[in-house]
């Protein structure tokens, strides 16, 4: 017995001398060469204090291939571009939510290590990645050398990168609602690359990217939505059909729905905190509101009238066309010379594609005020604003249809009136360029003018409907 | 028996404990070693207060870049670059960091001027989405000595000369001096032609010439051997502040060129390896043989002289030569001034394999016209023989004008013709080439030569 209790000790000690052995082979951290930087220069401390303290969010911005795809050549950022991003992301991102959501949102949800690079990372079809997430965790931002702050458009880019890429990150916490990627099911499409708004937007796409998977719809709604701002995503809107504008307001509302629900942030509160950094902060302009554009109301038949009155003082004060008048003139001498004179005209928009051109003209021999009807149809293109009017026959059978058809208004009308409306493209847009946006009187004469020839035009006191 | 364990195991307690004394492969820790690698390069670059003259090579064209950097303690490193003007005379600062990746790598970790090679966008540095020049901002430390170092690029494994810079160095780095020491280089080569150094290698004697080309950064080199096979190198090259860095040495005839110095506005050396300097020297004519240049599809295939065309004046045999062809152009150009006409250009080409034609354009009143005619002829050992003198090629203006082209016709035919180089006396003539008369060496047609 007491010899086995020996042989126990012996046996011991062998194996503590074994244990030792091993010790030796072990690395002292304390002298390994750590992946650290000398982290005190202004742009460090500032860092410090408005991410790491705040969020506890690292900010790696000095070039690591290791964080991102590692056979892509990405450049590095340039030193004087990581304070203006980072100041993007607080104005943009990291202020909006805390206003709405409350630092704990912060604290538990922002991105906990984000990567910036200075140039985008490139696909193999030439398209770029601006950004990805990883696992709710690591945000990696591209092509920030190209940021410039002074230029609100290049901020709403990269910032909608941003809130995309949040909503990952969101989304790999709490999953997509499932009956999302029903509403547009089998159109989603990997290959997005070339496809225009256009394509996409009948199928209820708010980006060609989006149309590639409904994790990548689901972000770029948010995003649009949010940092893209209430005008554009309104004229997208007005610019799909009823299938897209359906799928569109489908999805807009599951998203509202999953930010209200899940993190208790207000969809639209998200959007008026970030549409007021992007225009006080970074001079932001939203696209023209293509809803209030002329060339809009008159192709949805939203016009009444235009009135050309040649004795009107407007036309004194802000300008008439010469080549107009000359065909207005020539058109009065020809009429006249029959015994009738031609007053004024009124353009009476009475669908979205029928127009009636009125004639108020009066008979210097018996005082007798008379008008001559003449139909029209038209066709204006709701962005452009090109216009073509065809002559629509047969002609009217009214009291006034008949006078334009007698042999003293006929005349001067085919000669000049019809030619000059139907041989000619014109552009739909409020006229005269002088009363430009911010004047009082903008929106209140509209007019066509030639395709192209910018002094060849006529234009009126507007009515809508 | 007992014992005996006791023993063995006491034995087996002493083998565990020799374990404890095993000798490291290398001398210390990996860790130990990882860290004393970093320092060794930080400490180095850091080491040099008047910083390094740096040298990269780019994957895509091979072309070399140069620069200058100071690397500083706080892990900023400021540099100017010979990537364009602003480049060379405005510094820039950024960070870099030394970190263990495998081996001791020298990463420039924020944008700099040695980020346009590397970044991926075309419109930054002319290269090819997504890999622009295909360059890199990380490198391993392969080697140094006391005053350079050697490390390589971590993708496309190019190499990255640095050499300490002086203090007089650094100073004209600083003081602006790169910009004009590149223009100054650029303009020796752009003023002086028919560039070579001599060089004697395996007991013969070459001429190696040489093409710096400032837009592709690369300089190629070329010599005939006696068995008129030509030796020839293409590397790239960075500029320093007093002439150029091959970002390879040119390894030519068992030499090693490693740099070109410029040692005033009309002396440039090259350097080898070893340090010996070599002048630059030009040759009155070309260094190749005008046969292997001179053909209807090789570089040149035709001799032309010429005048202007607005105003108009008559074509003029180039300055600096004596030929006695002067006296018979000079009578065709009188001849057609004579009626009012006035000869532009007079030229001599090689059509086809067989074809050659003389052309003379000429001014009429203010309309342009073409007198041509045409000959076979036959090329051999640079001698060019013309039979089959057809006179009106591609119009009737050759024989209209044949009284005016009087005896210039009978020069044509009194070949046979030798083609050679012409040596003007001029310094930096452009380069001329001539169709001497067999039997009387010093009567020649000669002008530039082109590509037609």
């Amino acid at each position: 017995m007491r010899k086995i209790f020996i042989y126990l000790i012996l046996i011991m000690f062998s194996y503590s001398s074994c244990t030792k052995n091993e010790e030796n082979l072990n690395i002292d951290l304390n002298k390994y060469p750590l992946d650290t930087h000398q982290a005190n220069s202004e742009l460090d401390k500032w860092i410090l204090q408005n991410f790491n303290t705040p969020w506890n969010i690292n900010v790696v911005y000095r070039f690591d291939r290791y964080y991102t795809d590692i056979n892509r050549n990405i450049a590095a950022i340039d030193l004087a571009k990581v304070k203006p991003s980072l100041q993007m992301v607080v104005d943009g991102f990291t202020g909006p939510y805390t206003k709405l959501a409350g630092e704990a949102f912060g604290k538990v949800y922002f991105p906990k290590l984000w990567v910036l690079y200075g140039s985008g990372s490139y696909n193999s079809d030439g398209t770029m990645v601006l950004g990805s997430m990883s696992n709710a965790r690591m945000l990696n931002l591209y092509d920030l050398n190209n940021l410039d702050p002074n230029n609100g458009a290049s901020i709403r880019r990269r910032l909608r990168t941003v809130h995309h890429e949040f909503m990952h990150s969101l989304n790999q916490t709490v999953p997509i609602p499932l009956a999302y990627q029903s509403i547009s099911g089998a159109d989603y499409d990997p290959s997005w690359a070339g496809k225009s708004e256009d394509q996409v937007r009948p199928l209820g796409f708010v980006s060609p990217y989006s149309s590639s998977a409904y994790t990548e719809d689901f972000a770029e709604m948010l995003a649009h939505i949010v940092v893209e701002g209430p005008v554009w995503y309104n004229n997208y809107l007005l610019q799909a059909d009823q299938t897209g504008y359906d799928r569109l307001k489908a999805k807009e509302a599951i998203v509202y729905a999953y930010l209200l629900n899940n993190f208790n942030v207000d969809l639209y509160e998200l959007q008026a905190e970030v549409q007021n950094t992007l225009k006080t902060i970074y001079n932001a302009q939203d696209p023209a509101d293509l809803s209030t554009g002329f060339s809009f109301r008159l192709s949805n038949g939203l016009v009444n009238t235009i009135t050309f009155d040649p004795t009107a003082s407007h036309y004194t004060t802000y300008g008439s066309s010469a080549a107009f008048n000359t065909v207005w003139n020539n058109y009065v001498t020809r009429t006249t010379g029959l015994g009738r004179v031609p007053d004024n005209l009124i353009l009476t928009f009475t669908s979205a594609n029928t127009m009636t051109l009125r004639v108020n003209y009066h008979n210097p021999t018996s005082g007798a005020v008379l008008q001559a009807d003449y139909d029209f149809l038209y066709t204006t293109n709701a962005n452009t604003g090109v216009t073509l009017f065809i002559k629509k026959l047969p002609e009217g059978t009214t009291t006034q249809h008949s006078n334009g058809q007698t042999s003293v208004m006929l005349p001067g009308f085919n000669e000049f009136l019809l030619p000059y409306l139907t041989n000619n493209i014109f552009v739909a847009s409020y006229l005269p360029a002088t009363i430009a946006p911010g004047n009082p009187l903008y929106r209140s004469f509209a007019g066509f003018s030639v395709n192209g020839v910018s002094t060849n035009y006529f234009y009126g006191p507007v009515t809508y409907k | 028996m007992r014992t005996n364990l006791i023993y063995i195991l006491i034995a087996f307690l002493f083998v565990a404990c020799q374990k404890e004394a095993t000798e490291y492969v290398f001398d210390k820790k990996p860790e130990e070693r990882m860290a004393e690698r970093n320092q060794e390069l930080r400490s180095k670059l850091v080491s040099s207060a008047d910083g390094w003259k740096v040298f990269i090579r780019t994957s895509a064209k091979g072309s070399g870049y140069g620069f200058y950097m100071k690397f500083n303690q706080d892990e900023t490193v400021t540099m100017y670059s010979d990537w364009n003007n602003a480049t060379a005379t405005t510094s820039k600062t950024s960070t870099y960091s030394i970190r263990f990746i495998m081996n001791t790598s020298l990463i420039f970790d924020t944008y700099n001027y040695i980020g346009i090679m590397q970044d991926p966008q075309g419109s930054v540095n002319g290269g090819t989405q997504p890999n622009g020049l295909q360059s890199d901002i990380e490198f391993e430390y392969i080697r140094s000595s006391g005053d350079s170092i050697v490390l390589r690029g971590k993708k496309y494994q190019n190499l990255m000369y640095m050499l300490k810079a002086t203090a007089s160095e650094a100073s004209e780095y600083n003081g602006g001096s790169y910009l004009n020491s590149i223009n100054s280089f650029k303009n020796y080569f752009l003023t002086k032609i028919n560039n070579y150094v001599a060089i004697s290698s395996d007991g013969a004697n070459y001429k190696m010439g040489m093409v710096f080309s400032p837009d592709t950064k690369t300089v190629s080199v070329q010599a005939q051997k006696p068995d008129k096979s030509f030796v020839s190198a293409v590397q790239g090259f960075g500029y320093s502040i007093d002439g150029a860095f091959f970002t390879n040495a040119i390894e030519i005839l068992n030499i090693k060129f490693v740099s070109a110095k410029q040692k005033d506005a009309n002396t440039m050396v090259l350097i080898d390896s070893q340090g010996k300097e070599y002048p630059v020297l030009q040759n009155p004519v070309p260094l190749a043989d005008l046969i292997d240049l001179f053909g209807s599809a090789k570089t040149y295939n035709s001799i032309y002289v010429f005048g202007s065309a607005s105003p108009v004046t008559a074509a003029t045999l180039p300055p600096g030569v004596t030929s006695d062809f002067s006296a018979e152009f000079n009578g065709l150009i009188s001849r057609f001034a004579g009626t009012s006409r006035t000869i532009d250009t007079l030229e001599f080409r090689l059509l086809n394999s067989t074809t050659a034609l003389v052309k003379i354009w000429y001014w009429s009143g203010t309309t342009h016209f073409l007198a041509d005619a045409s000959f076979n002829y036959t090329y051999v050992d640079g001698t060019i023989t013309l039979t089959n003198y057809t006179p009106a090629y591609s119009n009737a203006n050759w024989t209209t004008r044949i009284a005016q082209i009087g005896s210039f016709v009978n020069w044509l035919q009194s070949g046979p013709f030798k083609a050679d180089w012409v040596s003007s006396s001029i310094p930096g003539s452009p380069t001329l080439a001539g169709l001497y008369k067999k039997d009387q060496p010093n009567n020649f047609f000669y002008g530039r030569v082109r590509k037609q």
